[in-house]
């Protein structure tokens, strides 16, 4: 849109946060010291010792928050005097950039397994549990959208022999970035076997990231033009005026 | 002027209408209720009986939808001058309301807890009766669109021969729509399987419009847009 003008008067973008998505840890897997020990068999066939339980496998790890999108820059101030102008039209934009979309959540870590039960031998016959998977690690959160910029008050002033109509303006607010999207929870663990070969219960499911927040639109300036005539007969003044409204709530850094 | 005439235009909301509801919002910590009490024996009989797991407790209500952004006002337009013949058109124009994310899914219910442990001469207790699914989250609400800008156009109509040819429009920024709540949760695993959780709320109505506004031709009100 901006090359179709021949004055663009537009604040910067704000920059898109990076996107890596960083997921959580895993959670370590248990090894054979998660396993319960071997229960053991009395010489006069009763049970000695019942299998030992296996342990719960480990939480996988939350993933890390996304970054925020950068809030867009404003529409910069211009003053633009022509004492004489010449030409039959000027098409000028004045425009808030926009602002930067936030980053995406990272998955979760998954949970580990759980140790599985010890061997029970002949003699003892009580089921002996595996250990409960690990938990899933929750996703990451979502990174919050910039806020657009804001557009600018726009003052033209013209000669009398030059009329404001050889103007063509569009005076635009920036749009906002979009927040993130949350990451989703790891896999869970699965459980490990119990001493009769079934299989203890898997982990819980963690929730996914919390949502961002999305920016807010830049704020629209006034548009006025007026013959002075005062001035020489084809004169021209272009004023853009920042509107110093403060952004309130946006999430992410200026786009600098 | 130029083809492209005066124009301005409020921010358009954030449109939240294309994302994916939110993630599921995580079990109930911990997904199983607690076990039944174990047997006892009373010498060699039977004594206590097992008891029943605990009923599982209900799933988490799901993450409500983002709202749609809400659509920026649209500036006024002032155009002053002495001499006006020709074509103009002049447009304000507020921004639209973005669309809504629809409420994501509510959680499982927990599963009933496992029965209580048998003993030499008493049987296990049933598992316990699976918890109902959580509520669907809340669908988003659309956003509300941005008013449109007054247009104060003013000429010299002794100077102006012919007048001029004006073509000016007040558009109000249209309200994003409201999304439709998560669907409700599982039911827990158990002795009798917990039901299904309700669907989130759906907002009854779509963001609302912007306000209107008027155009000005020589202090007349020529239209005015609600």
């Amino acid at each position: 849109m901006s090359n179709n003008y021949d004055l663009v008067i537009k604040g910067k973008d704000g920059a898109d946060a990076p996107n890596p998505k960083t997921p959580g840890k895993n959670g370590d897997p248990l090894g054979p010291a998660g396993n319960g020990a071997p229960g053991e068999g009395s010489l006069f066939g009763g049970c000695k010792k019942q299998a030992g339980v296996g342990l719960p496998g480990n939480r996988g790890d939350t993933a890390p928050p996304a970054d925020s999108g950068a809030n867009a820059d404003d529409a910069y101030s211009l003053v633009l005097t022509c004492t004489a102008f010449e030409g039959t039209s000027l098409s000028i934009l004045v425009a808030g950039g926009k602002g930067g979309n936030g980053g995406d959540g990272g998955v979760g870590g998954d949970g580990s397994a759980g140790g599985n039960a010890g061997k029970q031998p002949k003699q003892c016959t009580e089921v002996i549990n595996g250990g409960i998977g690990g938990n899933s690690g929750a996703g990451g959160n979502a990174g919050n959208g910039g806020c657009g910029g804001n557009a600018g008050d726009v003052d033209v002033v013209c000669g009398p022999n030059l009329s404001p109509g050889i103007l063509s303006t569009e005076n635009n607010a920036g749009t906002p970035g979009t927040a993130g999207t949350p990451g989703e929870a790891g896999k869970v663990g699965q459980g490990g076997k119990n001493s009769d070969g079934t299989e203890y219960l898997p982990g819980g499911r963690s929730g996914g990231g919390g949502p961002g927040t999305d920016g807010t639109g830049g704020q629209n300036g006034n548009f006025g033009a007026a013959v002075d005539a005062t001035k020489p007969p084809t004169y021209l003044r272009i004023t853009v005026k920042p509107l110093l409204i403060a952004r309130t709530g946006c999430g992410g850094s200026s786009a600098g | 002027m130029s083809d492209g005439g005066l124009v301005n235009k409020g921010a358009d909301g954030a449109d939240n209408a294309g994302k994916p509801a939110p993630p599921y919002p995580g079990d109930v910590d911990p997904p199983v209720a607690k076990k039944g009490t174990d047997a006892k024996d009373d010498g060699k009989s039977c004594g206590t009986g097992a008891g029943r797991g605990i009923t599982g407790v209900v799933g988490l209500t799901g993450t409500g939808g983002q709202n749609g952004g809400t659509g920026t006002d649209a500036a006024q337009i002032k155009f002053t001058v002495d001499y006006m013949t020709g074509n103009y058109s002049f447009a304000t124009i507020g921004g639209k309301g973005g669309g809504a994310q629809a409420g994501g899914v509510g959680g499982d219910g927990q599963i009933g807890g496992p029965g209580g442990s048998s003993s030499s001469h008493c049987g296990g207790g049933p598992q316990g009766i699976g918890g109902p699914g959580g509520v669907g989250g809340l669908g988003g609400q659309g956003g509300d669109g941005g008013a449109a800008g007054d247009i104060f156009i003013a000429y010299d109509t002794t100077k102006s021969v012919p007048p001029p040819v004006i073509s000016a429009s007040v558009t109000p920024g249209s309200g994003g729509s409201s999304a439709n709540g998560g669907e409700g949760g599982k039911g827990g695993a158990g002795d009798g399987p917990g039901g299904k959780g309700k669907s989130g709320t759906t907002p009854l109505n779509p963001g609302k419009g912007g306000e209107g506004g008027t155009i000005y031709v020589n202090g007349q009100p020529i239209e005015s847009v609600d």
